[in-house]
């Protein structure tokens, strides 16, 4: 794993056993910014958009999109909550970079989703990390990949973590 | 259109460029990001230029190849910096208005995850989203 992620991983203190909510808390007390969850966004449903976060002057939010599977939708605010962690910064790509990036990023997800949990499909196309050609990708583009890379990987890393609990009790916060 | 009004025209769009870049990626735009991306697309440019086209000031910069350089590493038509008549595309007219409204609501910074592009609907929901939870007191006056 990225060293970096360790890190940081270590310095929130995530342990077995926290749900959503001491997550949050932990990653506040660390940040040192109210960390917000909005309610959930019914509208991005079944779009590309699972989850985003914005940096208010006074305080953070968190949005996601509702998920029949809670794993994946706590999969995704825990992406938002690396970004906030990591503070990823990524240059700018073009559309048509970006274009070219849908399906690996698609790929590196569902990879690391194999890589840390393989028993679990989370994504219908299974791409294998190694099967991204970055020779074909611009700098930025592969910036804005390890960037995202890096997320996903925290993300991943954050629910190994924590996954001693039930699953089905890590949807309790939604409930 | 004369060499000052054209002078000032390709500066308004070259900032409001840099304006959504730095605002997408959440980073100052630095004069060796532009440099090496250019000259990756086999076109230089001098920290000099750079400045003149930044300002309006020194020389009007109209060499086509430079230009449509740094339409492509900002992700837009060629025609947005060839042709300063032109309106911007309705994609970097809503990437601008939204840099506007996410600026007025005091927002430092956004990360989205997504599996792909977003609609211009999808994009509006995020902003009007974004907007929504901001506090009043975080807002600036429009």
């Amino acid at each position: 794993m990225d060293k970096h992620v360790e890190e940081v991983l270590d310095q929130v203190g995530a342990a077995p056993g926290d749900d959503l909510e001491t997550v949050l808390g932990k990653v506040e007390a660390v940040v040192g910014m109210p960390l917000r969850l909005e309610a959930p966004m019914h509208k991005w449903s079944g779009t590309p958009l699972t989850a985003a976060m914005a940096f208010h002057e006074r305080h953070i939010s968190l949005f996601y999109a509702p998920h029949r599977s809670l794993v994946y939708q706590l999969h995704c605010i825990y992406h938002e909550i690396g970004h906030v962690l990591l503070q990823t910064e990524c240059r700018h790509i073009s559309k048509t970079e970006m274009n070219a990036l849908s399906i690996p990023i698609e790929g590196v997800i569902t990879a690391y989703a194999r890589k840390l949990n393989p028993t679990e499909t989370i994504a219908s196309h299974n791409f294998d990390l190694h099967e991204i050609d970055r020779t074909r990708l611009t700098p930025a583009a592969r910036d804005f990949e390890a960037s995202e890379e890096m997320v996903e990987n925290f993300a991943y890393a954050l629910a190994a973590r924590i996954r001693e609990r039930p699953l089905t009790r890590m949807g309790e916060v939604f409930a | 259109m004369d060499s000052f009004e054209y002078r000032k025209e390709l500066a308004k769009r070259v900032n409001a460029l840099v304006v959504v870049y730095e605002f997408e990626t959440g980073s100052s735009l630095k004069f060796a990001a532009v440099q090496t991306a250019l000259e990756e697309a086999g076109v230089s440019i001098s920290r000099q230029r750079w400045s003149y086209i930044k300002h309006g000031s020194g020389f009007a910069v109209k060499d086509q190849p430079l230009l449509e350089a740094i339409t492509k590493f900002f992700g837009v038509d060629s025609e947005f910096l060839l042709d300063l008549s032109s309106p911007p595309s309705e994609d970097l007219q809503r990437r601008i208005d939204h840099v506007i409204r996410l600026r007025r609501a005091n927002v430092a910074k956004v990360a989205t995850r997504a599996l792909g592009q977003l609609d211009p609907e999808l994009a509006e929901s995020l902003v009007r989203a974004i907007e929504e939870s901001a506090d009043p007191s975080e807002s600036r006056k429009p």
